[in-house]
């Protein structure tokens, strides 16, 4: 579903990503984690096609992803269909009068009848139990519901993969273990989950797979999320924990 | 249903988007990344040791201007554009490059200007003229490309301005940058959400607009309170210190050459 070789990434100020390569099937729970700065999240950025590889290449679903691919408005916007992003500051990403019309956003671009979009928008907020949000206004709602009405906006495009910025950021526990059942059940139900995360202890299980991110930009491991999480002499080496 | 997750979540899209002009949003990100990219670059020019003192490099900007500007005397002012050429010959290929582009920019629009007085007749005061105008524009435009942001407010505060001036000014620089970066992050929710047809693209541009402002109201309440608990009474000083070293001491010494010029030079 997704591979990337050799990709490296620099802001200018210095590197982001340096020859990350990964492969990454339909269906899989990939945790990435490292410690600050190490890139994680301009890797988000760059598997939804934010920023561009400046050296090796990305496929998604065999099609590369590319500036010159991502020109063709067909290409860019199925794309952007198939990978939903949820991002770590939800305030960001949420620009709609209310709640209903954020959720509404994307089916309403994807051209679907008004009784398909309502019955989206009713079904997403059910899902992430923020049904009485429906009218209320984006902003001025707290840190977890915030998050919750990001994550229904960006599902009600039901992209194929989910790209979860640091989605445990911020919440309180309580709301971290709702995230957490969430992202469960989507991939069970066959979503392809890319997260990175800091939150180990509320994450536990979710995941099959952990990338860890080396302070020097590179992929330092890859493999069972059980496994690396068990070497603490690791992730000690590595700064993470 | 698994967990609730309704049966259009299970499958597949089958999704062909629909074409639709929305080219405005990359314009509207490029233009933010072009303003964070100068913010960014800014931030990182002259760390305070390698560049000239920002307070001796405003106080010679200053009084170049004045006397550019008073000066009549051809022998002054080309005495001040060498001087500014040969300023610009040890710097940087970057700075060089950024004030030639705008000297050259100016230089046109000034000559454009002056087009009908010198065909009638006046064509060596405005040539004059023009020439001012790019001398002018150079040194300001070099001070302005080689000076961090801070340097400026610390040179601006030894210069006696208003401790409440400097202080909108930094607060200013600081939130340009931090607030273009969060209306990058929503340009680009938006851009990655745009998947189809949108009918009111102004509707989407106008949320941005209107969260940004709610957002920079928030910052604002949020700094201020901050401020006050750190005993913020009004008062913004700074202990940075004053550095004068040899390039210092060399541009003073060059200013009052040309202060000398312009002195005893007659037509001045």
């Amino acid at each position: 579903m997704i591979k990337l070789t050799d990709v490296s990434y620099d802001y200018g100020e210095g590197t982001a990503l340096s020859g990350i390569s990964l492969s990454i099937a339909r269906g899989e729970s990939v945790a990435f984690i490292g410690p600050n700065g190490c890139g994680k999240s301009t890797l988000m950025k760059l598997l939804n096609g934010i920023v561009l590889p400046q050296r090796g290449n990305y496929l998604f679903d065999g099609d590369e992803v590319n500036a010159k691919t991502l020109k063709d408005p067909s290409f860019a916007k199925r794309f952007h269909q198939r990978s939903g992003f949820l991002f770590q500051n939800s305030d960001a990403q949420l620009f709609c009068p209310v709640v209903h019309d954020e959720i509404a956003f994307g089916p309403r671009q994807m051209g679907l009848s008004e009784m398909e979009v309502e019955k989206r928008v009713t079904d997403c907020l059910e899902l992430l139990g923020i049904g009485e949000l429906r009218q209320r206004v984006p902003y001025h709602l707290s840190g977890g519901e915030k998050r919750r009405v990001a994550l229904a906006a960006v599902l009600a495009l039901n992209p194929e993969v989910l790209v979860l910025d640091e989605p445990m950021s911020g919440l309180d526990p309580r709301m971290k273990n709702f995230l957490r059942e969430i992202v469960a059940a989507l991939n069970r139900s066959g979503k392809t989950i890319l997260c990175s995360t800091h939150d180990f202890a509320y994450v536990d299980g979710l995941f099959k797979t952990a990338v860890v991110i080396g302070a020097d930009h590179r992929v330092a491991r890859v493999g069972p999320w059980s496994e690396i999480m068990a070497d603490e002499d690791f992730l000690r080496a590595q700064n993470i924990i | 249903m698994d967990s609730g997750v309704p049966l259009w979540l299970l499958a597949d899209e089958a999704y062909a988007p629909r074409r639709d002009k929305d080219a405005f949003i990359d314009r509207s990100i490029l233009s933010f990344l072009s303003l964070l990219s100068r913010a960014r670059a800014r931030g990182g020019k002259e760390t305070g040791k390698a560049g000239t003192d920002a307070f001796f490099k405003i106080v010679a900007v200053f009084l170049l201007l004045l006397l550019i500007s008073l000066s009549r005397n051809r022998f002054f002012i080309a005495t001040a554009g060498t001087a500014v050429l040969a300023v610009l010959a040890s710097q940087r290929g970057e700075y060089l490059a950024a004030v030639l582009k705008t000297s050259a920019a100016v230089a046109l629009f000034t000559s454009l200007i002056l087009l009908p007085s010198a065909l009638s007749g006046t064509a060596v005061p405005a040539f004059i003229i023009v020439v001012k105008v790019i001398i002018s524009v150079s040194a300001v435009k070099l001070v302005s490309v080689s000076t961090e942001w801070s340097s400026v407010s610390g040179a601006l505060r030894r210069l006696r301005i208003p401790n409440l001036f400097i202080l909108v000014f930094d607060i200013a620089l600081k939130y340009v940058a931090l607030l273009g970066e969060f209306a990058l992050s929503m340009l680009y929710a938006l851009r990655l959400r745009s998947v189809g047809r949108n009918a009111d693209k102004h509707a989407a541009l106008s949320g941005i607009a209107g969260t940004l402002f709610l957002k920079s109201k928030e910052m604002a309440e949020e700094m201020y309170a901050a401020m006050e608990c750190r005993g913020f009474s009004g008062e913004y000083l700074s202990s940075k210190r004053l550095r004068f070293g040899f390039r210092e001491a060399a541009l003073t010494a060059g200013m009052l050459v040309l202060v000398c010029i312009f002195v005893y030079l007659p037509g001045t």
